[in-house]
């Protein structure tokens, strides 16, 4: 028989999950979770005591994020993602499939060398830029923003520090880092490619053939004075400015209007049979007009970005907490970057998307209160005897599990919950290790079904709505829903074989 | 120690990607707009000239 407060953490969290995933009015997603969270706080059912904890899981995530999120303005503010489109669209040499493929190689790399939330923050404005500089449609802008945040979020799996929810639960399983990446790094590389490769199939038919080329060649690029007013077009002047708004107000991407900058001049070769491909068209005109970042103060900023990173690794052998690091890498920056250019903090203050750090706060706490009101206990009753019979079960209860709880409450407390169950299972060596790292799968990879299921996706919404792009959830969960359970698992499956066959 | 050279390996790739392209010599028509040094040189009195050459005859 269930008692009130267990039937009143139920619905409060059945209706914050309904109102999530129906956001009436289009309201901001951290509402349904901060009205529910105050609810479930007033009822006493996540004390005060709790509430101390809970900040201290999320300060150290929020404040990571905070800091990339500071690094990534600063970088914008010098130019360097323009200055990355056009290389990129250079190197992709007027193919659009090499520029799907690069875009996805830098994404991954992008989370290897950062983490989700970094890459996110860092790769989503790049290949805005991309698509802006190449003019593409709003349905051949959809696969290149896609599957590059499915691909950088995807690709925190492989190495522990790629992501939070994997050090989280890194800790109280007491799994080194060397040894997680031995264990992940094939099986989840696996999983990636796989999602790659669906998500090229899938969108076989948007991804245009051929896109036009810039001129190679940096010097010319570089250098204004190389292309003479001659061949420019002298209307295109008025529209150009040094950092672009690629749509000038909110724009579907599946549900495309006439868009003034992207259709005005529809290219001529995108709709060409492809065995019968023309030489792509050089761009030489002003609205692309090349990048030109204060390089001193551009590498110096990549240079502070690159030693806070690997300050990270450092100091926190030294015990030196990673969020202090990124704060000091973050403040070096601002720094820099006034006494250099001038510029103060009020574009990070106005640009920083608060309101996800108020949404990790808030459905931790609501989680919480699940996870007080007998929750945890539940699922350890429920799977302990499946996941006990063999690693296989193990795998996928625990992958399966992660993913559901992921999709409907983000996967930050889930891991959470999910770290719990299995520490309370008091399961055998092998057995927790293998069931961990399913846990970690299905947080990392199977959270792509819905934005909700990552902070790194909804700093991805919040970025396309920023500059004017609209994609609806239901659009992300149309792709989603077909590619992640797949590659989900097949990286699971990935894992079992890995591990019995390597390690147990 | 191998998370590391991951890391690092990453951080090499990263750079290559996004470090501009070498131009290739024979990739495609290039267009080029040549200006004489010096403008008194031009005997025909012409500014510029446009000119489309293929790189491989």
């Amino acid at each position: 028989m269930l008692d009130f407060t267990t039937i009143y953490t139920l619905t409060v969290f059945s209706l914050m999950v309904l109102f999530l995933f129906w956001r009436p009015h289009g309201i901001n997603e951290s509402i349904p979770p901060t009205i529910s969270a105050l609810f479930i706080f007033f009822a006493g059912i996540v004390p005060l005591s709790d509430i101390f904890k809970i900040l201290g899981f999320v300060s150290g995530a929020s404040i990571t994020i905070l800091s990339t999120i500071v690094m990534s303005i600063v970088l914008d503010s010098i130019g360097f993602f323009r200055w990355a489109a056009f290389n990129l669209v250079k190197r992709a040499k007027g193919s659009g499939v090499m520029l799907y493929w690069y875009i996805n190689l830098l994404c991954f790399l992008m989370t290897m060398f950062f983490n989700n939330d970094g890459s996110i923050l860092i790769t989503t404005p790049i290949i805005i830029q991309i698509v802006t500089i190449l003019k593409l449609k709003a349905n051949q802008q959809f696969p290149y923003l896609l599957s590059g945040a499915l691909i950088a979020t995807a690709s925190s799996a492989p190495i522990a520090v790629s992501n939070l929810a994997n050090l989280i639960a890194l800790k109280i399983i007491g799994l080194d880092l060397n040894s997680y990446v031995s264990m992940m790094f094939v099986p989840s590389m696996i999983g990636i490619i796989t999602i790659s490769l669906l998500l090229f199939y899938y969108f076989s038919k948007d991804i245009p053939k051929i896109i036009n080329v810039l001129p190679v060649g940096n010097n010319e690029v570089n250098n204004p004075k190389a292309f003479p007013t001659i061949l420019r077009d002298p209307s295109s002047k008025k529209q150009h400015k040094p950092h672009p708004q690629p749509h000038s107000g909110p724009q579907s991407l599946l549900h495309p209007e006439p868009h003034p900058h992207l259709d005005e001049h529809p290219h001529p070769h995108h709709n060409q049979h492809p065995h019968h491909p023309t030489p792509p068209h050089q761009l030489i005109d002003n609205i692309i007009s090349p990048p030109e970042p204060d390089m001193s103060m551009f590498k110096v900023c990549i240079v502070i970005v690159a030693l806070t990173r690997a300050g990270l690794f450092i100091g926190t052998s030294f015990g030196i907490p990673m969020e202090w690091i990124g704060i000091f890498g973050a403040l070096l920056l601002i720094g820099y970057r006034w006494y250099h250019r001038g510029d103060g903090v009020n574009d990070i203050v106005k640009k920083t998307p608060w309101h996800i750090i108020l949404f990790a706060f808030s459905i931790y706490v609501v989680v919480y209160s699940l996870h007080n009101i007998g929750l945890t206990g539940w699922i350890v009753e429920q799977l302990r005897g499946p996941i006990l019979a063999n690693h296989l079960n193990a795998c996928l209860i625990s992958g399966g599990l992660l993913t559901v709880m992921s999709n409907l409450f983000n996967n930050l407390p889930s891991v959470m919950i999910g770290t719990f169950t299995l520490t309370g299972m008091v399961l055998d060596i092998p057995t927790l290790h293998i069931a961990y790292l399913a846990t970690i799968i299905g947080a990392d990879i199977g959270s792509l079904i819905t934005p909700m299921g990552t902070l790194a996706s909804l700093i991805w919404m919040f970025i396309l709505r920023e500059n004017g792009i609209k994609i609806r959830w239901a659009d992300s969960v149309k792709v989603t829903i077909m590619v992640i359970p797949i590659g989900l698992l097949i990286s699971l499956l990935s894992l079992y074989v890995w591990v019995e066959w390597l390690f147990y | 120690m191998f998370m590391g050279s991951l890391m690092f390996i990453s951080a090499g790739f990263l750079y290559w990607l996004l470090k501009p392209p070498v131009p290739h010599s024979n990739y495609m028509l290039q267009e080029e707009i040549s200006f004489p040094k010096n403008p008194s040189q031009n005997s025909e009195g012409v500014a510029g000239c446009l000119i489309s050459q293929p790189s491989i005859r």
